[in-house]
């Protein structure tokens, strides 16, 4: 089975007006990703960027790469904090034999999120 | 790390529908999306992550039922599956629900479930979104990211 591969990309760094932007954008006031002091009660060092929104910027790579039209599922396991100011590196990854994606990574290596990705023309699509 | 304790994730509602509604896809928080992105194709790419299920009716409409604590609930998952583009200005139905909620050790793993539907009826886009909840006055867990 050949699946399109994926290529390396970087994203980033994200502002805390990006945040504040894809809060109000999508309704998501949850002060973790806002509030400093609420973050630290929560055991956090900083606010979090919201998942959805380091999921949405992976689909922005997807998209650039492929177009919005090949994309029909990504399925993202959010695996660590991403803070403000991070930038992110996108790297393919293979899941088995039959599925692939990507994995992403902080600067300093820790892997905050890990997609299987499905596109159109890809075998059995 | 003090957090005070509170009731727990309402299991009851595991297989509800918790909403049932039309939104309308606001063009200003298209914009919004796509300067949130920066990138020369987010505005595309907004089309296609405009709506999230667990907020777009409010906090209380999913968060407060279910009876998450924001100080020690992260987001642990997401996915989405695309059968075309939100299209700016247009009405959609949407339906969210509990589709699962796993006990597991001393987390509550929440799997809250949102179609989008067209005006027509057609299928727009299925998402999934997974929370994890600890159940204690625990540190939050690597797994759950926000």
């Amino acid at each position: 089975m050949i699946l399109t591969p994926i290529p390396a990309s970087e994203v980033g760094p994200i502002s805390r007006r990006s945040v504040a932007l894809f809060g109000d954008a999508v309704g998501d006031h949850n002060p973790v990703h806002f509030d400093p002091e609420f973050a630290r009660r929560a055991g956090l060092p900083d606010t979090v960027v919201h998942g959805p929104l380091t999921v949405a910027l992976v689909v922005d790579r997807l998209v650039e790469e492929f177009g919005a039209e090949r994309l029909l599922n990504i399925d993202v396991r959010l695996r660590g904090p991403v803070f403000p100011g991070d930038r992110l590196t996108v790297e393919p990854r293979a899941f088995g034999e039959a599925d692939r994606g990507v994995a992403v990574y902080r600067a300093n290596g820790d892997e905050v999120a890990t997609a299987i990705v499905i596109l159109a023309g890809d075998p059995d699509q | 790390m003090n957090v005070e304790t509170s009731p727990g994730v309402n299991h009851d509602l595991k297989g509800q529908v918790l909403v049932d509604t039309e939104v309308v896809v606001d063009p200003d928080r298209l914009e919004m999306l796509s300067a949130a992105i920066g990138s020369a194709t987010g505005k595309v790419t907004a089309t296609l992550v405009a709506l999230f299920g667990p907020t777009l009716a409010g906090q209380d409409s999913v968060i407060g039922p279910l009876g998450l604590d924001l100080r020690r609930t992260l987001q642990g998952g997401q996915s989405y599956e695309w059968h075309r583009p939100f299209r700016a200005g247009e009405r959609v139905g949407v339906t969210i629900d509990v589709e699962d909620i796993v006990e597991k050790q001393s987390l509550d793993l929440i799997t809250v479930r949102a179609v989008f539907r067209g005006s027509e009826g057609e299928l727009i886009q299925r998402q999934r979104s997974v929370f994890v909840q600890m159940r204690e006055a625990t540190e939050p867990s690597t797994e759950a990211t926000g």
